[in-house]
């Protein structure tokens, strides 16, 4: 299925896009993560990240769905 | 009712301000966040705003809901910058009015707290050596700060 990723901060930079759009097997939000992280060398576990489903804040075990954008986002540092 | 939003152009506090007094609140308590020229020792030149715009919103208002409901305050709103900007320039503004002053301050401590903390905001900053880094809130020295604080 295909799924929209996005990437933040030092994540984005690591992955050296903003935004992809991913054929993905997995069916977690954190399997996704798991994936792109092996691919693009990722230096943040899932544990130390947020994630967004459809710009709403989600965990790693909800359901991946076709179509769905997903965020993945490094530590905030606004303010 | 928009109570926090995302400015690509400078803030004016004055303006922000203006839409907050009402003639039942007794005080009103702001907070501006300005960038530093400096962080763990490096000199900071310039410093980039990056937002992941419709969470960013959508959490703030969120936040303010929060405050609106915790606090015995009136009414809040807050505006954080996004683009470049320069060492001086104001980064966010929090603005709280409340029939007495300690909701108004409580209130607005706890929302940049929680502003710094859960809003889909992340913070570049270069540096006068060339080199240049993405900040995670706990770099910022700001946790140390308050804990400092708190222990006093």
């Amino acid at each position: 299925m295909k799924v929209t990723i996005l990437y933040f901060g030092q994540l984005k930079e690591q992955a050296g896009t903003a935004r992809e759009v991913i054929d993905s097997k997995t069916n977690t939000v954190s399997e996704v993560y798991q994936q792109l992280k092996e691919r693009h060398g990722l230096s943040l576990s899932f544990d130390n990240l947020r994630a967004a489903r459809n710009e709403t804040f989600c965990e790693g075990t909800d359901p991946v769905r076709a179509d769905d954008v997903i965020a993945f986002m490094p530590p905030m540092s606004g303010g | 009712m928009i109570r926090f939003s995302l400015s690509e152009d400078s803030i004016d506090p004055v303006k922000l301000r203006q839409e907050l007094p009402r003639t039942d609140a007794g005080g009103y308590c702001s907070f501006e966040g300005w960038t530093r020229d400096n962080n763990q020792g490096k000199t900071v030149t310039e410093l980039t705003y990056e937002a992941y715009v419709p969470l960013a919103l959508k959490q703030g208002e969120s936040i303010i809901e929060e405050a609106l409901e915790s606090f015995a305050i009136l009414d809040a709103s807050a505006c954080h910058r996004t683009g470049v900007l320069s060492p001086g320039d104001l980064a966010v503004w929090i603005g709280v009015c409340a029939p007495h002053r300690a909701a108004a301050f409580d209130a607005c401590r706890y929302l940049i707290d929680q502003i710094k903390e859960s809003v889909p905001i992340w913070k570049f900053e270069a540096y006068s050596d060339g080199t240049g880094e993405w900040l995670a809130a706990d770099l910022c020295g700001c946790a140390a700060n308050h804990k400092e604080r708190a222990e006093a």
